[in-house]
């Protein structure tokens, strides 16, 4: 009879399980023909990887919901109220997969600042609903070559920012350092060669397993290549090998590519490690007191007041300004193809005082490897004091580099 | 040269702190015989909280605080985890460590975040030179405190009464409790702490030169078993070095072989692979009990539920919105490969986790077909899921020779090797572009993925379906039942003439095509198909094993409907949306991590198997299905009824001569000589220890006589496989019974008569036979009166009972020569009158030659036409058995001392007779 009630319980559990799950279903059975506006409101996604590692950031999500909360404060996107639609892509391509499914399903107008590694899972989805992707941290091929993807950032250009920059601090040999996959690799061929050929450096990978637990040897590794060194991994591998290279003897040049791998919230647990790190980016930094990045910061703050503001989190909420500078040029109801069509008109510039003003459809190509990914303005920060500041002005990277 | 020596010392440093975290894995498998998962949760725990503590007290005190908690949180898991499960199969228990893992890798991530947290040097990092490299002091400190720490344990374990009440409680916990000096959950509590504390200091060690996030926990798993594996869950030492050997390896690869993608992680787990199937045996030595597993279902298709499964799920799938329809997809898909998980660990008892590389492969081929050849889906489809047969193969072949839990970490190693050498190979699986799979179409119907996601849900649900159904089959059938009989006994399989090691890779195969229809339904989801880890989120890799073979244990690996339950846990998958709707991220894995642990401990066999039960209570309320399970109860029972044939077989003769037998260098049988003629019955006396089932094992082909002749109607038996053996007649019975406990009565004996032919095997999935017992299986059944038992388990007969299937058992088959190992022992007396007259009968009636071992000398006696009398492994006396029971020789060896006649009935005549030897006097006790 125990046994009787256990197993119940379990028939019960499940069968509220699925009633719930029908709940969640009310809104539709169907995907939508167009997203867009519904009545005084436009959905928009916000997607990525928000829980599970190597990139668990759960910032990209909170910056969204920051971001749209203040535009919503400030008479809405294109006169709507922008409702925020989230999905965890649960670091699997399944999940992405489901992420654009309910973009699809929730008629979502736009799915926005991204950083996910399973752009080429979503993408497909995205473009065949007509939705348009603002913004995504370009990462997979599909990121970086879909007429439906707007981006300023990407994993290849700080790549080809970083090698001009190492070269102009003396660095004639640069090695990369990242966990060893596809992905880097993928990295190395389509932009680390061709820019460090641009460059006129020499460009050298070392890659380390994805379960490497002890960087003590790979940091030993890369020492002996070169002392100029481009931090391709995310935050745990970067901060335990710039950790061990720190215990070495010698004068490194440490250059993440993005602020993820060494988010100002580890700065100062690194301490003396970190200590002139620097980092190229596309966007402004907190330390550059500008209005809007000042108000971006303060938004976030109030999503929560630990929040990792990083180039994702960053980007981010850009993506969802973007959206609201889009939406605003919109004549008619706001739906995704009107959006895309605004994006892709050679006459609309984006300036949301995140990222230099930006006309997407012209500066799509300045890196022939990426050619959907528009930034190509870069400033370089410096770690000082557990922050990071600018150092020296901002560099039109395409001017530097010819392909 | 000097960098292979700087390198070699990283290494080593590094494989320290992998062997310290192995030796807890080891002190754990000593006390409880589980394979913990968690070992390297607890050592990230306590590392983290060493780092809390620091910012309140000086770092020594911080130090000793971890590994306080270390040994904490490994006594917790003993006392709310491990003790609960103390009776459950030990592929339950690996499973629950890793519930343990989840837990605490979903409490750090709300405590800590996903962000790294650094970690201060403890140990000095100043540089010293050492032969001319100069490394850090503290990696030279972390290989020493592993080697100190190593040495303790040694000690530990071999000199003090601790030490050696765990290695008791591995063996026997029975007996230890019997002993009454040491409490088994005691010494069990105190292991695991322990190993807490091993881990705890694995972990302060580590977090200085790693930066500590809770993924560690999970990522620090494979590495860790293996070297484990290496020191075969015991030796300390091994272990040790073993984790330097991986430790060196892995420096030494990724410096001077980087360029060879994988190559780190690949190659010590193939070394382990390679070290264990050289160490394995092709059977289980005698003595060495097989692994509890989960029970199994009976394989009867449930239609009715079944049916309801499909529609409800088949107008989800048309009515949801898509979101949810991928989530059913991605049940739907992964569910097809965890059915893969029934049938080669739940059937066949195998402990695979290769099924998702398996999958893996299927996904590759047919990917490679469609994207670089332009083939279409369905023969792309085709040739995937039949490239699994010869990489099922290749899986399966380790598993010839190991078995459990060291299989387990072998074929785990095998996936990381494919995942790492060939998924993440861009050469090979498209790198990061991927293959472009396109937009399949099946008969001219679209059915790709992304513009028509219901009529692909649909498609794999109709492919889930069949399978299931193929696979219950496959588990009602001879073949499947020769599957079970393997799963539970291999001794016994093959003494039944099943060819343990093609039954088992039988199962690899059938199981790699199931995983390989999986696989290529996986692929298909996506447009633009990413095989690596870092693009697939590694679906087909080390973690996805993991994962899989726990959510088909909790669902119930035994039945296919546990395994389809068991997908629900899956990531995205339909369980974990509805989750999502309540909560998200690490609470939701906190709450699957504690689900898993309730349903282990209160359903160790999985969900299904609780819900089995009721089920069949409820179905049976059905107007007409209380009925219809009678008739098929009715028909098992009828299979054994009706008039018995009378049973004749071709006889045949066992000429033994010469035969020696030694182990250690310890000469167990020395030149014994014998005939076993047809119809007669030559019994087999002598103490304890004289060498009689090590003489029936020689002749039946479970050990390896070092010199001799064993004839069977001339031919040449030496060097041939038990198998063999059985399948030319000759058939054994054992001391301990082994039956196949999964199987019923009528299955039992049917296993051992099934000669099913190849296409038999071949279609088992799609023509399953009925119980179809064979004559000499009837007239056993009647012989024995076992006709009303033969629906029931042999854990629901009487002793005697038991005893008396073992030998119809062997009765099954028609064997030609019969070797009966003590078959009375515990009979009560009218039972041994009875088995005396079956014995009898058997060799008068059925021609069959009978060799006879037993304790009761009376019983031999009466029954044999020839006795020998064997002590320490030397035939003393051979003829008739008067003859025999007077022989001097006979009786100073019962009864010690000289050599005078024993009077009639002295020694004789009782009914159990042990000798036990001590100081060189025997004893006998009655």
């Amino acid at each position: 009879m125990i046994t009787f009630k256990r197993s119940a319980a379990v028939v019960i559990a499940a069968a509220a399980a699925l009633t719930l799950a029908g709940c969640g279903s009310e809104t539709g059975g169907s995907s939508a023909d167009a997203g867009g506006s519904n009545g005084d409101s436009v959905k928009i996604m916000v997607f990525g990887s928000f829980t599970q590692p190597p990139f668990a950031l759960s910032q990209v999500k909170e910056a969204a919901e920051a971001a749209v909360a203040y535009v919503n404060a400030n008479g809405g996107a294109g006169g709507s109220q922008i409702e925020l639609l989230s999905c965890d892509d649960n670091m699997t391509a399944d999940g992405a997969a489901n992420c654009g499914n309910k973009a699809a399903s929730e008629g979502a107008a736009a799915v926005v600042g991204s950083f996910s590694l399973f752009g080429d899972a979503i993408v497909p989805i995205l473009e065949t609903a007509g939705i348009p992707y603002i913004l995504p941290t370009a990462i997979s091929e599909l990121d970086v070559t879909s007429d439906q993807t707007f981006a300023i950032m990407s994993s290849g250009t700080p790549l080809a920012a970083a090698l001009p920059l190492l070269k102009d601090q003396g660095c004639e040999s640069v090695v990369l350092t990242a966990s060893d996959n596809p992905q880097s690799r993928g990295n190395l061929d389509a932009y680390g060669i061709p820019a460090a050929e641009a460059a006129g450096v020499e460009l050298t990978f070392v890659g380390y397993p994805a379960n490497t637990t002890d960087y003590t040897t790979v940091a030993q590794q890369v020492a002996d290549v070169s002392n100029c060194i481009i931090y391709g991994g995310g935050a745990p591998d970067s901060a335990a090998i710039i950790t061990a290279i720190s215990q070495l003897d010698g004068e490194f040049i440490n250059m993440p590519l993005s602020t993820v791998a060494f988010p100002e919230t580890i700065l100062a647990d690194l301490g003396a490690a970190a200590e002139g790190v620097q980092v190229p980016s596309t966007y402004t930094f907190p330390s550059t007191g500008g209005e809007a990045i000042t108000t971006a910061i303060e938004e976030m703050h109030k999503v929560n007041p630990n929040i990792t503001i990083d180039d994702p989190a960053l980007n981010a909420y850009a993506a969802v300004l973007t959206f609201a500078e889009a939406a605003d040029l919109v004549d008619g109801p706001i739906t995704a193809e009107a959006i895309t069509a605004v994006l892709s008109d050679p006459a609309t510039v984006i300036d949301t005082g995140l990222y230099p003003p930006t006309t997407f459809a012209e500066k799509f190509g300045w890196f022939p490897a990426a050619p959907r990914v528009a930034g190509s303005f870069f400033q370089v920060y410096e770690a000082k004091d557990g922050a990071y500041i600018p150092l020296g002005e901002w560099v039109d990277v395409s001017e530097s580099l010819t392909f | 040269m000097i960098d292979i020596l700087r390198f070699a010392i990283y290494g080593a440093a590094a494989g320290s702190v992998l062997a310290l975290l192995a030796l807890g894995i080891n002190v754990v498998n000593r006390a409880s015989r589980v394979m913990n998962f968690s070992t390297a949760a607890i050592a990230i725990s306590a590392a983290y909280l060493y780092r809390d503590f620091l910012g309140f007290v000086p770092w020594p005190v911080a130090l000793v605080l971890a590994i306080l908690v270390g040994m904490a949180i490994g006594g917790l898991v003993e006392l709310i985890v491990m003790r609960p499960l103390s009776n459950a199969s030990t592929l339950t228990k690996a499973i629950a460590t890793i519930g343990v893992l989840l837990v605490l890798q979903s409490i750090l991530n709300i405590r800590y975040g996903y962000q790294p947290a650094i970690v201060p040097a403890w140990l000095p990092t100043d540089t010293v030179n050492i032969l001319g490299v100069s490394v850090g002091l503290d990696r030279i400190l972390t290989f020493v405190i592993a080697l100190a720490l190593t040495a303790v344990l040694w000690l530990v374990y071999k000199r003090t009464p601790l030490g050696l009440a765990s290695t008791a409680l591995s063996s026997n916990t029975r007996a230890l409790a019997a002993l009454g000096t040491w409490n088994p959950g005691t010494v069990s509590f105190v292991n695991w702490m322990i190993a807490g504390g091993l881990s705890a200091v694995a972990g302060v060690l580590l977090a200085p030169v790693t930066s500590l996030t809770p993924a560690l926990s999970l990522t620090l798993v494979v590495p860790v078993l293996s070297v484990a594996l290496i020191g075969n869950m015991q030796s300390y030492w091994l272990t040790f070095l073993g984790g330097i050997a991986i430790g060196v390896a892995q420096a030494e690869l990724g410096r001077f072989a980087s360029g060879v993608p994988g190559i780190q992680d690949a190659v010590p787990f193939l070394i382990v692979v390679v070290l264990l199937a050289m160490r394995g045996s092709s059977l289980p030595n005698r003595g060495e009990s097989a692994e509890r597993l989960p029970q199994i279902a009976s394989g009867r298709i449930p239609w009715v539920p079944m049916l309801v499964f499909a529609v409800l799920i088949g107008l989800a799938i048309w009515t949801a919105p898509n979101d949810w329809v991928t989530a059913i997809t991605i049940s739907v898909t992964s569910a097809i490969v965890l059915v893969s998980i029934v049938v080669v660990t739940g059937y066949a008892g195998q402990l695979s986790l290769a099924s998702f590389a398996l999958a893996g492969v299927a996904a590759l081929v047919s990917g490679l077909l469609t994207s670089a050849w332009g083939w279409d889906f369905l023969p792309a489809a085709i040739v995937a899921v039949l490239a699994t047969i010869p990489v099922g193969l290749l899986v399966g072949l380790p598993a010839v020779r190991t078995r459990g839990t060291s299989l387990a970490v072998v074929t785990l190693g095998l996936a990381v090797g494919f995942q790492s050498m060939v998924l993440n190979n861009g050469a090979i699986a498209g790198g990061l572009g991927g293959l472009n799979l396109g937009a399949p179409t099946l008969f001219g119907l679209p059915i790709d993925y992304l513009t028509h996601p219901r009529s692909y849900g649909t498609f794999a649900l109709i492919v889930l379906v069949l399978i299931g159904i193929m696979v219950l089959n496959l588990r009602r059938s001879a073949t499947g039942r020769r599957l079970v009989a393997v799963r539970g006994n291999e001794a016994a399989s093959a003494a039944i003439g099943i060819s343990v090691a093609r039954t088992k890779l039988y199962a690899f195969v059938v199981s790699g095509v199931v995983a390989g229809v999986g696989g290529v339904l996986i692929a298909f989801m996506q447009t633009v198909l990413r095989l690596d880890d870092s693009g697939s989120g590694g679906k087909f890799g080390p973690n996805a094993a993991i994962n899989g073979i726990a959510q088909a244990t909790t669902g119930g690996i035994g039945w296919v409907g546990g395994a389809i339950g068991g997908t629900a846990m899956q990531t995205n998958a339909i369980g974990y949306k509805v989750f999502e709707l309540f909560s998200g991220g690490s609470w939701l894995t906190l709450l699957a991590g504690l689900l898993m642990l309730i349903t282990l401990i209160t359903a160790p066999a999985g969900i299904a198997a609780l819900q089995a039960r009721d089920m069949n209570r409820l179905f049976g309320l059905i107007p007409g299905v209380k009925e219809r399970r009678e008739r098929a109860h009715q028909r098992i029972l009828a299979a054994g009824a009706g008039p018995v044939a009378p049973v004749e077989v071709e006889g045949a003769s066992v000429h033994v001569t010469g035969l020696n037998v030694a182990f250690a260098g310890n000469r167990v049988l020395k030149d014994v000589a014998l005939v076993i003629r047809p119809g007669e019955v030559l019994g087999v006396i002598g103490p304890n220890g004289a060498g009689k089932t090590t003489l029936i094992e020689a002749i039946t082909g479970y050990n390896r006589p070092q010199s001799g002749s064993i004839r069977m109607d001339g031919e040449e038996l030496m060097g041939t496989s038990p198998a063999y053996r059985a399948s030319k007649g000759l058939a054994r019975s054992f001391q301990s019974l082994e039956l196949f406990e999964d199987l019923t009565v009528i299955d039992n004996l049917t296993v051992a008569a099934d000669k099913p032919a190849w296409w038999r095997t071949l279609l088992a999935g799609v023509l399953p036979e009925r119980h179809e017992l064979s004559e000499a299986a009837k007239a056993a059944v009647a012989a024995f009166g076992l006709a009303d038992r033969l629906a029931d388990k042999p854990s629901d007969l009487s002793y005697g009972e038991r005893r008396l299937l073992a030998i119809a058992r062997a009765l099954a088959g028609a064997p030609r020569v019969l070797l009966l190992d003590e078959p009375a022992a515990g009979l009560g007396a009218t039972e041994r009158v009875e088995l005396r007259d079956l014995v009898r009968k058997i060799a008068d009636d059925w021609g069959i030659a009978v060799l006879i071992i037993e304790h009761d000398v009376d019983l031999v006696m009466g029954v044999s036409d020839q006795v020998i009398a064997l002590d320490f492994g030397e035939v003393i006396a051979t003829g008739e058995p008067t003859e025999v029971r007077n022989h001097p020789r006979v009786i100073s060896a019962y009864l010690g001392g000289g050599e005078e006649e024993v009077p009639e009935g002295a020694g004789m005549n009782t009914s159990f007779v042990a000798v036990t030897r001590a100081r060189g006097q025997r004893k006998e006790r009655v």
